[in-house]
């Protein structure tokens, strides 16, 4: 009887400690001892900045941003490639001349992390005189975004 | 003395009685951790849509249509000496044109690639000639089509270029 009792009690031991030792993880290294590695890995910057399709001269742009993920001392520029030089054309080709309004740095967008709006707009000033027929001019251009430490 | 014995023989019969018991509830106790049933699902619903992205077209902060360029990091690495290079160039699947890019690589064209329709990448491309060693100034140039072929604004991604040996 009392070694059917300590039997059973042994048995009871090696049981409850079952759960114990599937929930061990314990990595080994070469020697046999467990050991712990240090992994780094770098999400890279992801933005997706939204221009317009045309320019219409008679607007304030304001562009804004659909995707954002930079860093805190990050930011994204938008500069206009020929800001002095837009030229504009009607339905009947007429053309006008045009220059894009930048702020200081030459910028006419500017995002820092998170931003779903640029933080600056952009203007633009037509040169026609009284002989350029009436309507709507519309023109393109090349905007161009860079990523760059936050001034 | 029979008397203590009988007595002392039920003691025993009760402690064996209680340790099976409780080896029992162990044995269930791991069983039941290791084979849980799964809990009851909730019906989704069936008349959804898969997600295949936004389907809001671009715009700006007045409603202006727009076209949503994507950027790229401060700077790609690419293998010297080899002509096939990774890079993630794409057309948002929310825009409503075709982009037609292609790569500047010290303001010199490197590859072109074909009109890209919104959803659609180039995740690997082929170089006109394959690049040195060193440091550049890149930018993807995207150029921007109605499907009718009138031209929109465009729009330059630049970053920096570091081409390595390759295994270096």
């Amino acid at each position: 009887m009392k070694k059917l009792i300590c039997l059973l009690v042994v048995v009871l031991i090696a049981v409850a400690v079952i759960p114990a030792i599937s929930a061990d993880t314990a990595l080994n290294t070469t020697g046999g001892n467990p050991g712990t590695s240090e992994l780094i890995y770098t999400v890279p910057d992801s933005y997706e900045v939204i221009i317009p399709e045309r320019l219409n001269i008679d607007q304030e742009y304001y562009f804004t941003a659909s995707k954002m993920n930079i860093r805190d001392e990050e930011a994204i520029y938008v500069v206009c490639d020929n800001y002095n030089d837009l030229r504009l054309t009607n339905a009947y080709n007429d053309a006008i001349l045009a220059t894009i309004n930048a702020d200081s740095n030459g910028n006419v967008g500017l995002f820092w992390k998170g931003d779903a709006t640029s933080r600056i707009g952009m203007t633009a000033t037509a040169f026609y005189d009284d002989d350029t027929p009436a309507g709507e001019y519309i023109g393109i251009t090349t905007f161009n975004l860079s990523l760059g430490t936050k001034e | 003395m029979q008397k203590e014995k009988e007595k002392k023989n039920k003691v025993y019969i009760i402690i064996i009685i209680v340790l099976l018991l409780l080896l029992l509830g162990a044995i269930i106790f791991i069983l039941v951790s290791h084979h849980s049933t799964p809990a009851d699902t909730l019906t989704p619903d069936s008349s959804a849509a898969d997600y295949d992205g936004n389907h809001q077209t671009p715009h700006l902060a007045d409603g202006t249509p727009g076209i949503a360029i994507p950027g790229q990091a401060e700077s790609l690495v690419f293998i010297a000496g080899q002509t096939t290079q990774q890079i993630n160039i794409y057309n948002p699947s929310a825009n409503d044109c075709l982009f037609l890019p292609s790569l500047f690589v010290d303001g010199v064209k490197v590859w072109q690639g074909g009109y890209l329709a919104p959803g659609k990448a180039y995740y690997n491309i082929d170089l006109d000639t394959p690049l040195k060693s060193g440091e550049y100034s890149a930018y993807v140039l995207y150029e921007c089509f109605k499907d009718d072929g009138s031209a929109l604004n465009n729009a330059k991604v630049s970053f920096k270029l570091v081409v390595k040996d390759e295994n270096k």
